[in-house]
């Protein structure tokens, strides 16, 4: 260390030492081995810089493996040449900020002098406009700097933020090669607040207690960092307002040699880095504008012309050329109501006509019109023409415009389909608020919802119990509703009874295949299910399908329909209820009028027809009683419908209703109901508890008529054993007589007749009538009789006395209440008949010469009714071939006509019958009577000619 | 005549209570700065080493202009750095650029206006 001052001459010297000492470039002078002979302070502070050493001794050991390299080259360098490396690019191990430019030239033959330049810039700059260049976006961008950074600065992690709107940082992209340079979202939160970055000063953060303390989001990675360092970025607009812009950060596990250069490579990097985000937010300022200049243009100029004060069009702009789809050639010099974006309808023409006179009339007419654009569509514009006036004020041009307006009006057209919706949700509800019965609820859910889906078909339906009711719209006549009716099955036995409805096939199949039948020839529809278990269905002949908007709507009509079903359903419930009781009461009254009209009906048979006469049809439509065990096991039958009786019962029927019934005398048998219209309301429950009763009751009425039936036929056999088998025989005289009995459900009564003979040859007759019916009012006659009998012979041919007799007989033990006789003794040698009456009908009297006589003296009260001492008695002459007749009052008596009618009948009738032989008399009279009118009661005819030998 | 040498650990110490005068007999280079690197005095045994008069370098920031191979993160950016700081580093100079191996010892107190780097041949 020499410590000599320069002196004299060597100040030149001196000063040329001090020219190369501050020269900002390094200078490295070394020999063929590199011993550093000579260096200035530039050059160690590159070295130090780059390699991390202090260069010293040998320069090739101080430059690594770039040195051996170095070595080399000079070594293969020949002697003479001047320079012997031009920029040789030294990047130390590993791979960082730093790179070094070498040119070494050879200054003698034994020494040679490297300049060196720091290329970290250029290297960084250009590596960081590569990574840049291919960047998509700030996030790729962000990242690309991150990993440049750690390659580059020898970072151990890097992060891009970006200042966000509202004040905080949002991370755009970051690398950290201890998390494997996974980006890491960040809330804002966990970016730079140090307020150093807002002066735009690098900051650099060596303490561990600092780093931990502010960044936390990053303390356990932070926590092995050495530094930290935050670049700001912030362009041009950062030095005032607000500070936009970015940041880099950067963290170190080892010291990377932090100096000035370090740092300006930095700022050199964080300005290109600035620049790229400040380029890419300024193309994208520019692409919105060019995008926003883009549509103002293609939204509002749509339509610009010029038009002649007379309406010819002699201008027009590209866009509503292009929109049509044709050339100016095809409208220039046209009347402008007659081009093609017009002339699609006369209506709109004439209008646009109009507009032109009155825009060269100097106003200014505006409307919104609708144009025809290419494909024939429709495009509806703001369109106005206005006057263009020369500096006098007159009209020179017009100049039409028209603006796109389809938005505006797709948003009005939206707009006017939401009160639309909403208003028929209104009416809806008004006229579900006014439907009182289910139907009425479906009938209006029908209308306002095919209308509000613009549907092809809609049917609203529901199931009550034992049917399926459906309204269809429109319905089979195509414009009106319709409304379908199934009967849903149902089936109940109780009690030997049975409920089948309906039993045409009508199965839950069959109703969903109604549904089919529904939607047939739709293509698309849509059920919905109801509340009131019932089921809505919108129907459209071409496929659709509902928008958002459209099945919102749905569900609230769907909502609304339910609920005005469940209230209807409840309402019609209760309306049942009280029908129900008004069909009870109608059933009861049925019942009570039934059974009346059945019991004026006598016998089993007639008492069987009646019933089901009176159960069809007000009940059923087809009505049977059965008994199988019979041979022939209908008993009666009644058709509602006439011409279809014989046929099978079951045909067509689609509700049945079967009841046990009692037909009498241990006879049992059936009722069958069944109904075949379907416009009836098929058999309930109610209906089958009716035919209960009918057939409890009718069966009680058949079992009696079929009691008075095997009574009447006892009655009628005693009533035959207690008459006499054969009448007395006479030469003069020839008898006849005649007992017919009543009808077979009336009972037997108590007419008899008798005859006697005297001693001498006097004959008796006797005709009586004991009062009452029945086998004892038989029994009584048989006893009347058998005493006239005793006592004939006793008393003689006497008839008051025999009467007298009678009287007495009836007072005791085999007496009866109430009878009447008639009692006549013939004498055939005079003539001479002598009679007694006690309350009997009088005796008819038919001479030969067809003269007829009533023998009505010798009348007295009937027997044993009023105490009489003696009988009167009467006589007369009865000529040669005269005819005697004795009756009992069922010949002549009919309800509610005079006796004298019916014996005056008796008389002409006898007079007719005069040609008849005796023999048939009896039979020819009952059986004239009973011809014209029914027995009523019995009729016993004792007939006497007169015909002495 | 202050009797401390380069390596005595009380060396920060002495020399905050030092006069200009003292330092100059130093038998090792001292250099005296502000903290923002002016040179404030400048001892005979380094501006022997240096071959500069101290009235060349007085006033001079010492980092740019009077040793610049010292400014990089070895020395210059220690000062900048730590207030408080006592270090050793063997470091280059590049005296008349003859490399001359030295060691430095670099020193600051907070609070001190000053900062001292004490310069021994190696």
């Amino acid at each position: 260390m020499t410590k000599e001052r320069p002196q004299g001459v060597s100040a030149e010297l001196e000063g040329l030492l001090q020219f190369l000492y501050v020269c900002p470039v390094g200078l490295v002078e070394f020999d063929d081995a590199g011993t550093i002979h000579r260096i200035n302070p530039e050059a160690v502070n590159l070295l130090i810089a780059a390699v991390g050493v202090t260069p010293f001794g040998n320069i090739f050991d101080v430059l690594g493996a770039s040195g051996a390299e170095l070595r080399e080259l000079l070594t293969a360098a020949p002697l003479d040449a001047g320079r012997i490396v031009n920029e040789y690019l030294v990047r130390p191990e590993p791979a960082g900020l730093r790179a070094l430019s070498l040119n070494v030239v050879r200054v003698s033959s034994d020494r040679v002098m490297a300049m060196i330049t720091d290329v970290s810039a250029m290297q960084l700059r250009s590596s960081l406009a590569e990574a840049l260049a291919s960047a998509s976006g700030a996030n790729d961008a962000a990242a690309r700097v991150c990993a440049l950074t750690n390659v580059l600065l020898g970072a151990g992690g890097a992060a891009v933020y970006e200042r966000s709107d509202g004040g905080g940082w949002l991370c755009l992209g970051q690398s950290d090669e201890l998390v494997g340079g996974g980006a890491e979202a960040s809330d804002g939160s966990g970016g730079p607040s140090h307020e150093a970055f807002q002066r735009g000063a690098i900051v650099t953060v060596r303490t561990r207690a600092e780093v931990v303390g502010r960044y936390s989001k990053w303390a356990a990675h932070h926590a092995e960092a050495c530094a930290t360092v935050a670049v700001p970025m912030f362009g041009s607009q950062s030095s005032e307002g607000p500070m936009t812009g970015h940041v880099l950060e950067l963290w170190f596990r080892d010291d990377p040699g932090f100096d000035r250069q370090y740092f300006n490579n930095l700022e050199l990097m964080a300005s290109d880095i600035s620049r790229f985000f400040e380029r890419a937010r300024s193309s994208e300022l520019l692409r919105e504008s060019e995008q926003f200049t883009r549509r103002v243009l293609d939204n509002l100029a749509t339509f610009v012309g010029v038009v002649t004060t007379d309406g010819v069009l002699t201008h027009v702009n590209q866009a509503p050329l292009t929109a049509a789809a044709i050339t100016a050639d095809d409208v220039l010099g046209r009347k402008f109501w007659d081009c093609p974006w017009w002339n699609y309808a006369p209506d709109v023409q004439a209008k646009l006509e109009r507009a032109v006179h009155r825009a060269a009339g100097g106003e200014i007419v505006r409307y919104d019109a609708t144009i025809r654009v290419a494909g024939d569509k429709r495009l509806v514009v703001d369109f106005q023409i206005a006057p263009l006036l020369d500096d006098r004020g007159v009209v020179t041009h017009l100049i039409p415009s028209g603006f796109d307006l389809t938005e505006r009006t797709a948003a009005e057209s939206e707009r006017d389909q939401v009160h639309q919706r909403l208003s028929q949700l209104q009416r809806l509800g008004a006229l579900l608020s006014a439907a009182a019965f289910p139907a009425d609820v479906c009938a209006a859910a029908a209308v306002v919802v095919k209308e509000a889906f613009a549907a092809d078909r809609c049917a609203v339906g529901f199931e009550s119990g034992d049917q399926l009711k459906l309204f269809t719209l429109p319905g089979a006549d195509e414009q009106r509703g319709s409304w379908t009716t199934i009967p849903l099955p149902i089936q109940v036995a109780m009690d030997g009874c049975t409920l089948a409805t309906p039993a045409a096939g009508i199965d839950r199949a069959t109703v969903n295949a109604l549904w089919g039948v529904v939607v047939e020839g739709m293509a698309s529809s849509i059920f919905v299910p109801l509340g009131g278990d019932g089921t809505l269905a919108v129907m459209h002949a071409s496929s659709s399908t509902l928008r958002e908007s459209e099945r919102d709507l749905l569900d609230a009509m769907s909502h609304l329909v339910s609920s005005a079903l469940e209230r209807a359903r409840l309402h019609e419930a209760a309306e049942v209820d009280r029908a129900e009781d008004t069909r009870a009461l109608a059933r009861a009254e049925f019942l009570a009028d039934a059974m009346a009209r059945i019991a004026m009906v006598d016998g089993v048979a007639a008492r069987l027809q009646m019933l089901v006469d009176l159960l069809v049809p007000s009940m059923a439509d087809y009505a049977t009683i059965e008994a199988p065990d019979q041979a022939n096991p209908v008993l009666a039958l009644a058709h509602r419908d006439r011409t279809l009786i014989g046929r099978s019962a079951q045909l067509g029927a689609h509700s049945h209703i079967t009841v046990p019934l009692d037909l009498g005398g241990g006879m049992k048998g059936a009722l069958l109901l069944e109904l075949s219209d379907v416009d009836r309301r098929p058999f309930d429950a109610h209906d089958l508890a009716l035919a209960r009763h009918v057939g409890d009751r009718a069966g009680i009425l058949l079992a009696r008529a079929r009691l008075y039936e095997e009574e009447h036929n006892i009655s009628l056999r005693l009533q035959r054993a207690l008459l006499p088998d054969q009448l007395v025989r006479h030469r003069d005289v020839v008898l006849t007589a005649r007992h017919e009995a009543a009808g077979p459900m009336l009972e037997v009564g108590g007419d008899w007749y008798d005859s006697f003979t005297w001693p001498g040859g006097l004959v008796g007759l006797v005709v009586g009538d004991v009062a009452g019916h029945g086998i004892e009012a038989t029994a009584a006659m048989g006893r009347l009789r058998s005493a006239v009998a005793a006592f004939a012979p006793l008393i003689g041919p006497d008839p008051a006395a025999l009467l007298d007799a009678l009287d007495l007989f009836m007072r005791g033990p085999n007496g009866t209440r109430y009878a009447t006789a008639c009692c006549a003794v013939f004498d055939p040698s005079s003539g001479e008949l002598r009679y007694s009456s006690a309350g009997h009908l009088p005796m008819l009297v038919l001479s030969p010469n067809g003269r007829t006589s009533w023998l009505d003296d010798a009348q007295a009260p009937p027997l044993c009714q009023l105490p009489i001492d003696h009988r009167p008695s009467g006589s007369v002459v009865l000529e040669r071939g005269a005819l005697l007749v004795q009756y009992s009052d069922g010949l002549v008596e009919r309800r509610g006509e005079a006796l004298d009618v019916g014996l005056s009948r008796l008389e002409e009738a006898i007079r007719r019958l005069t040609s008849v032989g005796l023999d048939d008399i009896a039979n020819r009279l009952v059986d004239h009577f009973v011809a014209s009118h029914p027995i009523e009661d019995d009729i016993v005819v004792l007939a006497m000619r007169y015909d002495p030998t | 005549m202050l009797e401390v040498g380069f390596d005595a650990a009380n060396l920060l110490e002495v020399l905050e209570g030092a006069s200009f005068q003292d330092i100059d007999e130093l038998a090792f280079g001292l250099v005296v700065m502000d903290r923002a690197g002016d040179v404030v005095f400048y001892n005979a045994d380094e501006a022997a080493r240096a071959g500069l008069s101290a009235d060349r370098v007085i006033g001079r920031n010492f980092f740019e202009s009077v040793g610049p191979c010292t400014n990089n993160y070895l020395v210059a950016q220690r000062f900048l750095d730590e207030p408080d700081l006592d270090e050793f580093v063997d470091f280059v100079f590049t005296l008349r650029m003859a490399p001359t191996p030295v060691r430095l010892r670099m020193m600051a107190s907070a609070g001190s206006p000053r900062q001292y780097l004490a310069v021994l041949d190696r």
